[in-house]
């Protein structure tokens, strides 16, 4: 089921394009990563999925609900951390959930229940200017997902927290998007995180979306491309057109399936020796800097 | 939602720790300010350290200069003043002989000194001491009346005398206007002291010759002039009822000046308020929690222009309560059956209210002033995001309108009645009165006003519906 729409998004202000023809649709048990450099356009989408911002152009929909017309329809079924997990700090962590919760129809048990999913029981009924970033992350996921939204959108979630909460975190979105069905966004700088439990990922430069795509989609393309390979000389510029020097005994080089033996041919023919060819597989980093290197020579 | 919202608001404000230590402090000036009345006022609500003159001081310097006169009459006069100051000692500056000594006793003495063999003066002295010190006012009174009389019947023959003298018949007019003071004195048995009776009469003689003498041409003239008879149906009030209404160390009187002696603190109070929900919000970047739960802006921004004004009220109610409790201990609570005395313009007339319903009115007067200040407060916050910008400039507004009126009238600025912070003053048309400043009506006010918060009202929603959160 179709989840969040967005088509033709555009945000604009003054003279300067923050975000330019933003579309995608995300149906129920995906895992989107939202990967970008800073002021890339990462947080000004997410912004106005939520209707934070206002939109200079195109549409969003949430179930079918449009985020400017029918915002409290759209936003009911929403949960989100936009920026860094902003809580009350003179409230306890307790409070600010009762608060979260007394927007919706959810009782005590259901408090104690997501506290008791983001491992802060502990802690909880300590004010939140105590708690550590990681805490506080906790916490503002257990408050965004309160209230069983489909739609849950978390902006840069894994900041501040430590390995094992990391993997704690993967599993409980793992979890809310396989058991519950919830459409997820995650936007990340840690990009080798997002590759182990996102379904798909969109690419942002200067507020364009330069890749949407599943992230199978995307190994397929590099697994195809990229193969590395040991050689006794790396100095082959009259041999090969294109190709990256590693190492001195390395290069990488792209190359379709097919012409890769005669590429092999063409340096055995040059005296050239080749110890071993290696199909490079590519992750989601490099996957990301080829995309940004590519938008640059754009 | 909208009070779900406020009760949100309400739990948020009462967990900072700003508000319980403004309110700290506005109960503290509360205790003060009714133990300094319970302090340094007497039962009959005179202030008991007001400035006394220095006796000691006048009679050494009067002995100083009586060892340089030689004139024998200039000596007399030095000593019989040295004696009548050492006299006046002996009495309390409250009383009447305190302050009437000099003009029932000076001839009397004077003539004891000068006369220091003839034993008929000695005796006229002593007489007239007797029944001083014994407190026979009446006396004195009576002496003053027989005097005064005597005086309009030889001024009498002397208009009979000559043609039309306007100076005699004014001279008359003012010795008929004192005789009639000097009967209603004896027939009350009001003393020259400084009890309230003799205040009341006095305050109301002088406002009944103001007003004989007062012109009506120019509005501000017209201003005085009503003033003047509220100051007269007032003190014509107490002087019938004979009770101390404007009495200030009373319960009564602490709870009727509340909207007044505290305003400082309620606007304090509501601009930390109103501020402390706005830009604290964009501050600390907790707006983004709020702004993405299933609500919509205008009822969040509503919800948090009530919580301030429920805060408000509550401070009020708060003062209300301990300055009752404060009153109750300190002064007793009989005062609430007296009620207070209030002038009505309009009616021309003294009204009694109890002191709830006194307050209340005053309370509902100085509503639009808050109601405008709150709406100021969030709607700087909004667009600036900055609690200094939002609280400072409707702070200043508020402390500087008096100052901005007085300039207004005394330098016939009457552009400025369209002035917000000259609109919102509805407590200056409170019981019919009317505003300092020429063109500044009720019905004005309440157009003008109306236009504003509409307009003010209008701006802060559709700024906060259309404002973006900025990216940290």
């Amino acid at each position: 089921m179709l989840v969040l729409e967005c088509r033709n998004v555009f945000k604009k202000i003054g003279h300067h394009v923050i975000v330019s023809d933003l579309s995608f649709s995300l149906n129920e048990g995906d895992i989107l990563g939202f990967i970008g450099p800073n002021g890339a356009g990462k947080t000004t989408s997410i912004k106005m999925m939520v209707g934070l911002q206002s939109l200079s152009g195109g549409s969003i929909k949430i179930f079918g609900y449009d985020i400017r017309k029918d915002f409290t329809k759209a936003i009911r079924q929403v949960g989100a951390i936009v920026e860094n997990p902003d809580m009350y700090m003179y409230l306890t962590g307790y409070e600010n959930l009762k608060i979260a919760a007394s927007f919706y129809q959810i009782d005590a048990s259901r408090i104690d229940e997501v506290v008791r999913m983001v491992g802060l029981e502990g802690r909880i009924h300590e004010k939140v200017k105590n708690y550590s970033l990681g805490m506080r992350q906790r916490l503002g996921i257990a408050a965004s997902i309160l209230h069983h939204p489909k739609l849950l959108i978390l902006d840069e979630p894994l900041n501040g927290l430590d390995p094992e909460g990391i993997r704690e975190l993967k599993d409980i979105l793992l979890r809310l998007a396989h058991e519950d069905k919830m459409a997820i966004i995650v936007s990340s700088h840690i990009l080798s995180e997002l590759e182990s439990f996102c379904n798909r990922v969109c690419i942002f430069s200067r507020g364009h979306v330069l890749k949407n795509a599943t992230i199978e989609e995307i190994k397929k393309i590099t697994e195809k491309e990229v193969y590395q390979l040991e050689v006794s000389s790396t100095k082959l510029d009259s041999i090969l057109s294109s190709y990256l020097v590693i190492d001195e005994a390395h290069i990488e080089l792209s190359s379709t399936k097919e012409n890769i033996v005669n590429i092999l041919k063409a340096l055995l023919l040059n005296d050239v020796l080749v110890y071993e060819v290696k199909k490079k597989v590519l992750g989601l980093e490099d996957v990301f800097l080829k995309v940004m290197e590519a938008s640059h020579d754009f | 939602m909208i009070f779900r919202l406020m009760k949100i608001e309400v739990k948020k404000v009462f967990k900072r720790k700003s508000i319980y230590v403004i309110w700290g402090l506005m109960l503290l000036f509360c205790f003060v300010n009714s133990f300094l009345y319970f302090r340094d006022y007497d039962d009959e609500g005179r202030y008991l350290y007001s400035k006394e003159e220095d006796i000691n001081e006048e009679i050494k310097a009067l002995e100083e200069e009586k060892e340089k006169v030689q004139n024998t009459n200039a000596t007399t006069i030095i000593k019989t003043k040295i004696e009548l100051l050492k006299l006046k000692k002996k009495f309390s500056k409250d009383s009447w002989q305190y302050a009437k000594i000099n003009d029932y006793l000076y001839d009397a003495v004077y003539e004891k000194n000068i006369r220091s063999e003839d034993n008929a003066a000695l005796e006229r002295y002593q007489k007239l001491l007797v029944k001083f010190k014994n407190n026979d006012y009446l006396y004195f009174l009576k002496q003053d009346r027989d005097n005064i009389t005597n005086q309009i019947k030889e001024i009498k023959k002397e208009i009979l005398a000559s043609d039309e003298d306007l100076f005699l018949e004014r001279e008359l007019k003012q010795k008929e206007e004192t005789l009639k003071v000097l009967n209603f004195r004896i027939k009350n048995h009001i003393r020259e002291d400084t009890g309230y009776l003799n205040q009341a009469l006095v305050c109301y003689v002088q406002a009944r010759e103001e007003m004989q003498e007062g012109k009506k041409n120019t509005y501000q003239e017209r201003i005085h002039y009503q003033e003047l008879k509220k100051e007269k149906k007032i003190n014509e009030f107490i002087l019938k009822s004979r009770v101390n209404y404007q009495k200030e160390n009373t319960v009564n009187a602490l709870i009727f000046g509340i909207m007044n002696d505290y305003e400082f603190f309620f606007v304090v109070i509501l601009l930390m308020v109103s501020a402390m929900m706005i830009c604290d919000e964009y501050q600390t970047g907790t707006f983004k929690f709020l702004l993405i739960k299933p609500v919509s802006r205008f009822i969040i921004i509503l919800s948090k222009y009530f919580t301030s004004l429920l805060i408000l009220g509550f401070s009020v109610l708060l003062v209300f309560c301990f300055q009752f409790i404060l009153g109750g201990i300190f002064f007793g609570l009989d005062s609430l059956n007296l009620g207070v005395i209030v002038y009505d313009y309009g009616l021309d007339k003294v009204l009694v209210l109890h002191v709830f319903l006194a307050f209340f009115y005053s309370f509902l007067a100085k509503l639009p002033f808050y109601l405008m200040i709150g709406l100021i407060c969030l709607l700087l916050g909004v667009l600036t995001t900055s609690t200094v910008t939002s609280m400072m400039i409707p702070l200043m507004l508020a402390i500087f309108s008096p100052f901005m009126l007085d300039v207004a009238v005394s330098h016939q600025l009457y552009w400025m009645k369209y002035l917000p912070n000259f609109t919102w003053r509805f407590s200056d048309y409170l019981f019919a009165s009317s505003s300092k400043l020429e063109g500044l009506g009720f019905q004005f006010s309440c157009i003008w006003y109306s236009i504003y918060f509409v307009i003010l009202f209008f701006f802060l929603v559709k700024l906060f519906q259309r404002r973006d959160i900025q990216n940290v």
